[in-house]
């Protein structure tokens, strides 16, 4: 029978791109025939009669908030949840020389993230949906997510869409649940981002583990651009058509509970968590670049009651060219210290890479990083309500391939810029 | 974790049919009122026809706004957010209003993000609420537009103020969508400060949202002034200062308006002029839906480009606040220089006077 289930959730991928009325009746009636408890429907949408009271919710449960507003209609077959962000920043920097045609000093505010997201159900809770969009600094709404999921069975599920991909640990989590105001630069030179493909997940008690396939990813050297003021919306030049990407990660967590490791933070109440992280990333892009490379990354993840400490590192490598290859890996912490372990969160992060990427495609770049960086949270209302404010010094020069101008980190040619950045963030 | 405090027992929760609705937009609260979000939409659709001497004729149709908005607040009345959303013509969505507010009192608050600025009366009016099809060309020169930064509002009853730092401005071009910000010109090394203060002898501030005055108002005078002031560290090199002074006067099926402007650009050394007045009366006391108006603008520009337009029309309210018809004709007296020419609008560049526009629009708000 699961057999069968998988089958026809693929004949139903097949189709996801298409209006419901259009897939084949044939199609559907032959599915039909195998598998009577798919109630997949051929026609327009009935609610139920009136008889069948026990399947009404009450209107308190049809409409209202939690982790977001939502609507169901009376039977549950379908629902719609409306989340929202706002990441508004301000954001100085100082860098002791500067490429010509550059100021030392650089300072404005910012909307970091304007998200607007639209998520829930669909015929039954088995098939879900995620239509986010995003608006970076640059102001223009874009799509951030947007993909359809099936759950197979309780712990197993499948999604088609485009997604966060299942590599590096940073990236999967939200930019709402990060320790400091920004991810790391090491993180956004390894991650593999969004990308469009196919998912499978599965996950128990200890163990998860998520393999996607995709077309390539947001890259690494060659396609990273410092100047890109949205760069958590997939490169769609990128998806040109000739190139393809494997990402697979696994975790497995012998204490702690899943929820827990959602966010960076370990608020008072959570418990003790460790959380072990192993991922791998292959893509190929057989255009003009001609692009083969390979990538990995481990983590671990150990907190507690009111802290959490967080360690990565990661590596890719072109396999066009053995002599370009990159290595990153960072470490951080952070400690609640008011009473209740709620509200003022102090942490510290240090970053370390060295990159060896052709951006010309002619001559190896090598560039080394090193930044501590170090802040802290108030909660004003946890998950709602956060001011951010960290400062970061750079032990050497920025270059290309890890300057990151949006998020205040310029290319410079000295050691020594620094980056003080304060934001406050509301989620709804 | 602090939790989100329930209620106290005995305390009423909001009765269910204040849950959700609508009120001037599609709401839904929680039961306990800790969170709200608001939906409003708004489309304008339009054709213009402009006749330029010396040229072909330009005409079409456009959407000219399509905005989609979302507002509420989270954990208590206090906080609150704005989400918005706005294609121009050419149909891509981007943000126009995103902000947070925090009310520290019944007068006074501080917000945070991109909103309009406190300068130029003409901008701090919703598109929506407008006399004629479109804004002034005065107005959309001088504006400071939309920006990211910080601001803070006191008001009593009889005044308003409101000061702003942000990034430097928005500045005059034929963008497409100019109502959103030029976010390139946000560019890491530019500043802005800007203030506005209005005060209100007598009216209700209620009544001063729109340039609409329908029968039923009460008299009501505002007086503003607004200054602004912004430097731009990068290669362009620029500082300019820019003030505004304006006056409402409106009463039970009038409204009157008039304002003056002035920008100073210290690094090219010229000097922008440019001055309003326009005025509306309902024709039709018992049901307040046509309104017939005119308004009259002048500009003095960089290089001596002038500037002499006369726009008149009418508006009919197919249903007050939610459904009107606007339609209006232009004529300018002077040539059109690059300074005050607004395609998007239907102006266009031209060395020769006698330029005319026609412009109707319908425009839903829900």
């Amino acid at each position: 029978m699961k057999s069968t289930h998988l089958l026809y959730s693929t004949l139903c991928s097949l189709f996801i791109a298409l209006p419901v009325y259009a897939i084949p009746t044939d199609t559907v009636e032959a599915a039909d025939e195998q598998d009577q408890e798919m109630d997949f429907p051929d026609e327009p949408y009935y609610p139920p009669e009136e008889e069948e009271d026990d399947k009404i919710l009450p209107l308190s449960e049809r409409m209202g908030y939690n982790d977001g507003f939502f609507i169901r209609n009376a039977d549950n077959t379908f629902s719609l949840f409306f989340n929202g962000l706002l990441q508004a920043r301000y954001i100085y920097s100082h860098a002791p020389e500067v490429p010509a045609g550059e100021t030392t000093d650089y300072y404005r505010f910012e909307l970091r993230r304007t998200d607007l997201y639209f998520s829930g159900h669909f015929l039954d809770e088995s098939w879900t949906y995620v239509l986010g969009t995003e608006a970076g600094p640059d102001g223009v709404f874009a799509v951030d997510d947007v993909y359809i999921a099936k759950a197979f069975t309780e712990g197993t599920w499948g999604q088609v869409g485009q997604f966060s991909t299942p590599f590096l640990r940073e990236t999967l989590i939200s930019s709402t649940r990060q320790l400091t105001v920004e991810r790391s630069l090491v993180s956004k030179f390894f991650s593999t981002n969004n990308s469009t493909g196919v998912l499978f997940g599965t996950e128990d008690d200890e163990w998860k583990w998520e393999a996607a396939f995709t077309n390539g990813y947001f890259a690494h050297d060659e396609y990273v651009d410092e100047t890109d003021e949205n760069e958590d919306v997939v490169d769609h030049d990128f998806q040109n058509g000739q190139s393809y990407s494997a990402i697979t990660r696994l975790e497995f967590k012998p204490f702690g509970e899943w929820e827990e490791f959602r966010g960076f933070n370990s608020f008072g109440e959570n418990n003790v968590g460790l959380l072990i992280g192993v991922a791998a990333a292959y893509q190929r892009d057989n255009d003009n670049a001609d692009i083969e490379e390979a990538s990995g990354t481990v983590d671990i993840t150990l907190q507690g009651s009111g802290w959490s400490t967080f360690a990565m590192g990661a590596f890719t490598q072109d396999l066009q060219n053995d002599d370009s290859a990159s290595y990153g890996a960072q470490i951080q912490g952070g400690l609640f210290v008011d009473e209740d372990l709620d509200t003022v969160e102090l942490f510290s992060r240090y970053e370390w890479g060295q990159s060896n990427t052709h951006v010309d495609f002619i001559e190896p770049d090598n560039e080394d990083l090193s930044i501590v960086t170090a802040g802290f949270n108030y909660y004003i209302y946890p998950r709602h309500l956060k001011l951010s404010t960290d400062f970061g010094y750079s032990f050497t020069a920025i270059g290309e391939n890890w300057a990151n101008t949006t998020d205040g980190w310029r290319t410079s040619t000295e050691s020594g810029e620094w980056v003080a950045r304060s934001q406050l963030q509301l989620v709804i | 974790m602090k939790p989100i405090i329930p209620p106290a027992e005995g305390e009423t929760l909001l009765p269910a049919d204040e849950y959700y609705g609508y009120d001037n937009g599609f709401f839904i609260h929680t039961a306990d009122n800790f969170f709200s979000l608001e939906i409003n939409g708004m489309t304008q659709a339009r054709y213009d026809y402009s006749v330029i001497k010396e040229q072909p004729d330009d005409y079409g149709f456009q959407l000219r706004r399509t905005n989609l908005f979302f507002s509420g607040h989270v954990i208590d009345d206090s906080w609150k957010y704005v989400v918005g959303a706005q294609a121009g013509p050419d149909g891509t969505f981007a943000v126009l209003d995103a902000y947070i507010v925090k009310i520290f009192s019944e007068n006074s608050l501080a917000q945070l993000g991109q909103f309009p600025t406190p300068f130029l009366r003409a901008y701090a009016i919703s598109v929506t609420r407008q006399l004629a099809v479109e804004d002034s060309l005065v107005a959309k020169y001088f504006s400071t537009r939309d920006i990211t930064g910080a601001s803070y509002l006191y008001e009593q009853d009889w005044f308003k103020w409101q000061a702003a730092v942000a990034n430097g401005y928005f500045t005059p071009s034929y963008d497409q969508n100019q109502d959103v910000i030029d976010q390139e010109f946000q560019n890491g090394q530019s500043y802005a400060v800007m203030s506005r203060l209005e005060l209100k002898p007598f009216g209700t501030w209620k009544e001063f949202r729109d340039y609409n005055s329908p029968y039923g108002n009460e008299k009501g005078l505002l007086l503003g002034m607004g200054i602004a002031y912004q430097d731009d560290q990068s290669l362009l090199g620029t500082q300019d200062i820019s003030g505004t002074v304006d006056l409402t006067f409106q009463g039970s099926g009038w409204s009157t308006f008039a304002m003056s402007a002035i920008n100073t650009d210290y690094t090219n050394h010229e000097t922008t002029y440019g001055a309003q007045a326009q005025g509306g009366v309902f024709v039709d006391e018992d049901q307040n839906t046509v309104e017939l108006f005119s308004r009259y603008e002048w500009g003095q520009g960089q290089q001596d480009q002038d500037l002499s337009l006369l726009t008149s029309g009418f508006n009919y309210y197919i249903d007050p606040r939610h459904l009107k018809f606007t339609a209006d004709f232009g004529y300018a007296f002077s040539s059109m220089g690059a300074s005050w020419a607004d395609e998007t609008d239907g102006w266009f560049e031209t060395d020769e006077k006698g330029q005319w526009v026609v412009r109707t629009q319908l425009q839903l708000v829900v």
